[in-house]
């Protein structure tokens, strides 16, 4: 640490805000450091809206490489990782958009995605996973922006540019594949 | 009924315990790391293919737009019996400025996207003087709508100089110093430029400013006029 180079008006500055200005002004290291504290987040969040693991890691990594562009309007309004948030799920939507291809992969990907989680989430919580990664795209989408990161009605209709009833339909269908891939 | 809703409100709870955070069966720092070192190519072809037509139209929008500068500033310069020193440097949607001299429809004005190069900006005297030397490439004081000074950076200005006594000094701005914002917005915005244009002698500003390991707030009370930031 460098306390006579730590410090602001108000005292000592996070150094979450100090790794933001650094890499804001082109600190490739500082920006890793960023990414080594955020990106299982981005990583959950993209591997649950898109399916399997390809894709999320593809995903992971473009909302990285859009942030480390974005980041000189970054106006530090809100916190780094919300604003990462942010970009990774309009990253995840658009990639949403190449869904064809995804329905090749998915029996390939069904074993990494159990190796991938396995480990770090209960059994429960891995047939779960896998339940919500077999819906169909449009359901899957809804279901994990609803009910896994807690988006509103609106915003998710907002999110995917459909009507509320829609979000509304598609989250019942969902719940109820789901239910039934768990044998409830 | 009851008992469906029961089972619903169970998957509910279940999938808002799901964990926050999973680890990729991979590192993907070194493909992120290749990307943003090198931007020009990109890993992923099928996700940066919109962004790479994009930039292909924006390169042509440019290229077009500097043909047709360079021809009626050509035009212009013949007409004009006061030559006035021009800069000619790109700038993003810029509305309203003035060019040789006359008021003409600008790239914002005719619907062209924020990349769209200025083709002539006017160098103006300083609004305000903070007495501080910057290096930052193609920054300065311009002309703005209505003769209005305004000040335009495309990259983040460091300082080079910082006069003994002056305002910069007296707030404990020091060489090497960025600037990242003022009064909340950042120094690349054109937004930036125009709230500086807008000071007056005296007015409190409070500069966000980088340096190695440190960033902070200072306020900075501008002098009335000079002939730099």
């Amino acid at each position: 640490m460098h306390p006579e180079t730590i410090h602001t008006e108000n005292g000592p500055a996070p150094v979450a805000e100090i790794l933001v200005v650094r890499a804001r002004e082109g600190d490739s290291k500082a920006f890793e450091e960023l990414y080594r504290a955020h990106h299982r987040r981005v990583y959950a969040l993209a591997l649950r809206m898109t399916g399997s693991p390809a894709p999320a890691e593809e995903v992971t990594q473009e909302a990285f490489v859009q942030a480390w562009e974005a980041l000189p309007s970054f106006r530090g309004e809100s916190a780094f990782g919300t604003w990462l948030h942010g970009i990774a799920v309009r990253v995840a939507l658009r990639h949403g958009r190449t869904e064809r291809r995804r329905k090749a992969r998915v029996e390939a990907d069904e074993t990494a995605l159990a190796s991938a989680t396995v480990g770090r989430a209960p059994e429960t919580s891995l047939g779960l996973e896998k339940a919500v990664a077999a819906l169909p795209h449009g359901a899957r989408r809804v279901l994990v922006l609803h009910d896994v990161l807690g988006y509103r009605h609106e915003e998710v209709a907002r999110l995917l540019g459909i009507a509320v009833g829609t979000v509304k339909a598609q989250l019942h269908r969902a719940r109820k594949l789901v239910m039934e891939a768990l044998g409830r | 009924m009851r008992e469906y809703a029961d089972k619903e409100q169970a998957l509910l709870d279940e999938l808002a315990a799901l964990p926050e955070e999973l680890e990729p069966a991979r590192d993907l720092w070194p493909g992120i790391a290749a990307r943003i070192a090198s931007p020009a190519a990109p890993a992923s072809p099928r996700l940066r293919r919109p962004r790479v037509r994009w930039v292909l139209f924006q390169s042509a929008a440019a290229l077009a737009f500097f043909a047709a500068g360079a021809l009626a500033g050509h035009i212009l310069s013949g007409l004009s019996e006061e030559a006035q020193p021009v800069l000619r440097r790109p700038l993003h949607g810029v509305a309203g400025f003035e060019q040789q001299g006359e008021n003409r429809p600008t790239a914002f004005e005719a619907g062209e996207k924020k990349a769209t190069p200025e083709p002539a900006l006017r160098q103006a005297e300083p609004a305000i003087d903070l007495g501080m030397e910057l290096d930052c490439g193609d920054c300065g004081w311009f002309a703005g709508q209505g003769g209005r000074q305004v000040w335009r950076a495309s990259t983040f200005p460091k300082v080079r100089t910082v006069e003994p006594g002056g305002p910069a000094a007296r707030a404990g701005i020091r060489p090497g110093d960025v600037l990242l914002e003022i009064d909340g917005y950042s120094f690349i915005e054109r937004a930036a430029g125009e709230h500086l244009g807008g000071l007056r002698a005296g007015q409190r500003i409070t500069l966000r400013i980088g340096r190695v390991g440190v960033f902070r707030n200072v306020t900075v009370v501008p002098r009335a006029k000079g002939n730099r930031l």
